[in-house]
């Protein structure tokens, strides 16, 4: 066998395995995925220090990493909120001009997309949920997204 | 409740908002009062803003709740007078306005970040329980009027923007 005949079939083989891999990738469950956000909001409203900051936690979204299995949080205004650097490949997604009436990057998916992606994770591999929180009450309910996010986040997983 | 269905997000956050007013010119807290004003502008805000979510980050830090139990924050974006002068306010106000205060904040933060649901039914419910509030205090409700303008079917749902001042134009005048 030729040398090169070689490393083609080698390198369809990696293809092949890396397809199978991917499609095998199992995610998560929309019972688990809601009960895993419903835990992380409430914590976040224990945890506000004042009643501004409860009544500004408008949204809350769980990203799952089917590769790795780890799970993200994201708040509303989450980037800005925690001074987060927003990463290279969420940033070339984004639409060049907003698709709706909310400031683009400001939806708590891109805080949670973006903790994934700067953890290394690929944008094929996520899954994302996201909940309303009106902490009067408190409702934690699915939460339909917006057009701006329905732009950025194609390619990945959403649950509703 | 089937003309609410037909207006626009924020057109139903100005309805609440006229409710508020008129509110509080029926419990003699005139709604020229400088401080309510104040208020009242900011809940107005809703109906040209650009972006509807920054709204949120206005209208949370002037709350009820949030001026009574929060110490002022540098940060809130108003001042330390104006903090005091709400605090003064709020705690001479009855807790109906505060109920339809909240009814107004929840109508326009319910589908930040979201896409709004076919008719909203779900901000229906909050213009419901401003209502049954007015209702309970005997006040009327204010008129739709040129609010029935504002079409849910424009601008996904938030409807095209609008001041106060273009529903009271002959009054204005």
């Amino acid at each position: 066998m030729q040398k090169s005949n070689f490393f083609k079939i080698v390198a369809c083989s990696l293809l092949f395995l890396n397809t199978v891999f991917c499609s095998v990738l199992k995610g998560q469950d929309l019972g688990t995925m809601h009960k895993a956000v419903d835990t992380w909001a409430r914590l976040q409203l224990s945890l506000a220090t004042s009643k501004t900051q409860k009544r500004e936690f408008s949204s809350a979204t769980v990203v799952y990493d089917k590769a790795t299995k780890r799970y993200y949080y994201g708040a509303n205004k989450g980037i800005a909120l925690s001074r987060a650097v927003t990463h290279p490949t969420l940033l070339s997604r984004y639409p060049a001009t907003a698709l709706c009436k909310n400031v683009i990057g400001n939806c708590s998916e891109n805080h949670a997309v973006n903790q994934a992606l700067q953890d290394g994770a690929s944008w094929n591999n996520l899954q994302m949920y996201t909940v309303y929180v009106l902490f009067t009450e408190p409702t934690i309910a699915f939460q339909a997204t917006c057009e701006n996010c329905v732009f950025t986040f194609r390619g990945i997983e959403i649950l509703r | 409740m089937k003309n609410i269905e037909s207006l626009s997000i924020r057109a139903r956050v100005a309805y609440g908002t006229l409710c508020l007013e008129k509110a509080l010119n029926n419990h003699h807290h005139d709604d020229k009062n400088e401080a309510w004003q104040f208020v009242l502008d900011k809940f107005w805000l809703f109906t040209n803003i650009e972006y509807v979510d920054e709204w949120l980050y206005i209208i949370s830090k002037i709350m009820p709740d949030s001026i009574l139990d929060d110490d002022f924050n540098e940060e809130s974006g108003i001042t330390l007078e104006e903090h005091k002068r709400l605090k003064k306010l709020y705690k001479s106000t009855p807790q109906f306005i505060f109920d339809i205060m909240e009814g107004i904040f929840n109508c326009g933060r319910r589908h930040l970040y979201s896409a709004v649901t076919p008719h909203s039914p779900e901000t229906v419910e909050f213009i419901k329980s401003i209502k049954k509030i007015m209702s309970s205090n005997k006040i009327e409700m204010p008129k739709l009027g040129d609010l029935k303008k504002y079409s849910i079917n424009e601008h996904q749902g938030w409807g095209t923007t609008f001041e106060r001042k273009d529903l009271f134009k002959i009054e204005a005048k």
